[in-house]
């Protein structure tokens, strides 16, 4: 089954004819995507990449039965397009966009509170990696090939990371069902704990892994919510062990004040029943040894 | 961050931490070696891309091009992993620079303390 993204669904990718966007495109086709087209203003009714161009999102779905999208606008642009993806009736949208204002994002919380719960669109990221269920769909800009089909479950907030776990695992013969990029904001789409309720109702899905990081409160809540709502076993591996406190790190909106520090999600983490990794190399082996316990 | 941790479980203190983000130039690979060579604290480089949106073969490429306009004076230890890894192993292995290979992230880490202990003795 997988979660989010499945073979049969349909994408679309909004800022489909710029240059990144063109680049991910035939990446994700390459990979067996199933791309049915793409939004840019301007250009409805050309082709590219073999693929219907559409002015809105509205056109697309109606024209071409998308209910995925990916979003590669630039940053002032992209808090419009997501609330155009919702009003459209997509069901998925992967903001890969780095540097969108907080503000926006405020707004586009708010906004998608006017649909129903079960009716509304969930959007991962932005600045993240997206979405790969591997074997089947890839809605992001992964190197695809570092993913092994199989049943883990896997979110995280670095995409980086997440390419690492994904090695080790495949170089263990470990599969993935879905992997989910939350993003590195403080303001996202989703959060762990939205995903995780995912996870837990996807068959495919046997066990959960999570790759936290410093700054924020996403994670304490996880645990909160895996505690109490998930029966399946959980792994964690929580980044920034060294990092100094209140030090903005890298591209991620990461500021260690706010939010507990690596070693504090640590604690709560296992006092929810999480399993630690105690290293970002040992990420593959840990999920293998929960995986093992399982069996047996 | 994580090659942080590395570092530190591994015996060594991480002395200056430099994202080069996606895309990533030669242009800005040279601004990032004067940054990081320039810090007096700094006695190995180390460098671990874990290619998505950026592609091994520009970061190899951008890495042997900025080492050909300055010199810097630190060991340098590479680790390559994702997209285009195999094009990006090559370049650097074709070019003149100096560097220690490494394949993953906790051997990466490993091989910068070994070089920082060899620079000690």
């Amino acid at each position: 089954m997988a979660i989010l993204i499945t073979k049969e669904s349909k994408i679309i990718i909004q800022g489909f004819t710029g240059k990144i966007g063109t680049f991910h495109a035939e990446e994700m086709i390459e990979y067996g995507t199933n791309v049915v087209g793409g939004v840019t203003p301007g250009k409805g009714g050309q082709t590219h990449l073999d693929r219907p161009v559409f002015n809105t999102v509205k056109d697309a779905v109606r024209e071409t039965g998308a209910d995925a999208s990916i979003l590669f606008v630039p940053p002032a642009f992209a808090a419009d397009s997501a609330m155009e993806a919702a009003d459209a009736g997509i069901k998925t949208l992967v903001a890969i966009t780095d540097g969108i204002p907080a503000h926006d994002m405020i707004k586009v919380k708010r906004y998608m509170r006017r649909y129903k719960a079960e009716d509304r669109m969930t959007m991962v990221g932005p600045n993240c990696a997206g979405v790969i269920s591997p074997g089947k769909c890839m809605l992001g800009i992964m190197p695809g090939h570092i993913y092994k089909e199989g049943n883990v479950g896997v979110i995280g907030r670095s995409g980086t990371l997440g390419y690492e776990a994904a090695q080790q695992m495949k170089d263990l013969g470990i599969g993935i069902s879905t992997s989910v990029g939350i993003g590195g904001d403080p303001i996202n789409g989703s959060a762990f704990r939205d995903h995780l309720a995912k996870f837990e109702d996807d068959d495919e899905t046997k066990v959960i892994l999570m790759i936290g990081e410093i700054g924020g409160p996403q994670e304490a809540e996880a645990a909160e919510y895996a505690k109490k709502n998930v029966s399946k076993p959980v792994i964690a591996y929580i980044a920034g062990l060294t990092a100094p406190k209140g030090k903005r790190m890298g591209m991620q909106g990461i500021v260690s004040a706010g939010g507990e520090s690596a070693a504090e999600k640590v604690e709560i983490l296992k006092a929810a029943g999480i399993t630690i990794a105690k290293n970002p190399s040992v990420i593959g082996e840990t999920v293998e040894s929960v995986l093992k316990q399982l069996d047996g | 961050m994580a090659s942080m941790d590395m570092i530190q479980l591994a015996g060594g203190q991480p002395a200056n931490f430099l994202d080069v983000g996606g895309g990533a130039t030669p242009e800005k690979f040279v601004k990032a070696f004067k940054l990081i060579s320039g810090d007096p604290k700094v006695k190995v480089i180390l460098i671990n891309i874990f290619a998505g949106i950026n592609r091994c073969d520009w970061v190899a490429q951008g890495i042997v091009d900025a080492l050909n306009q300055i010199t810097i004076n630190q060991p340098l230890v590479i680790r390559l992993a994702g997209t285009n890894v195999d094009e990006g192993i090559k370049i650097l292995k074709d070019s003149k620079i100096t560097y220690t290979e490494a394949f993953t992230l906790e051997d990466a880490a490993n091989k910068a303390v070994k070089a920082l202990k060899e620079l000690g003795a």
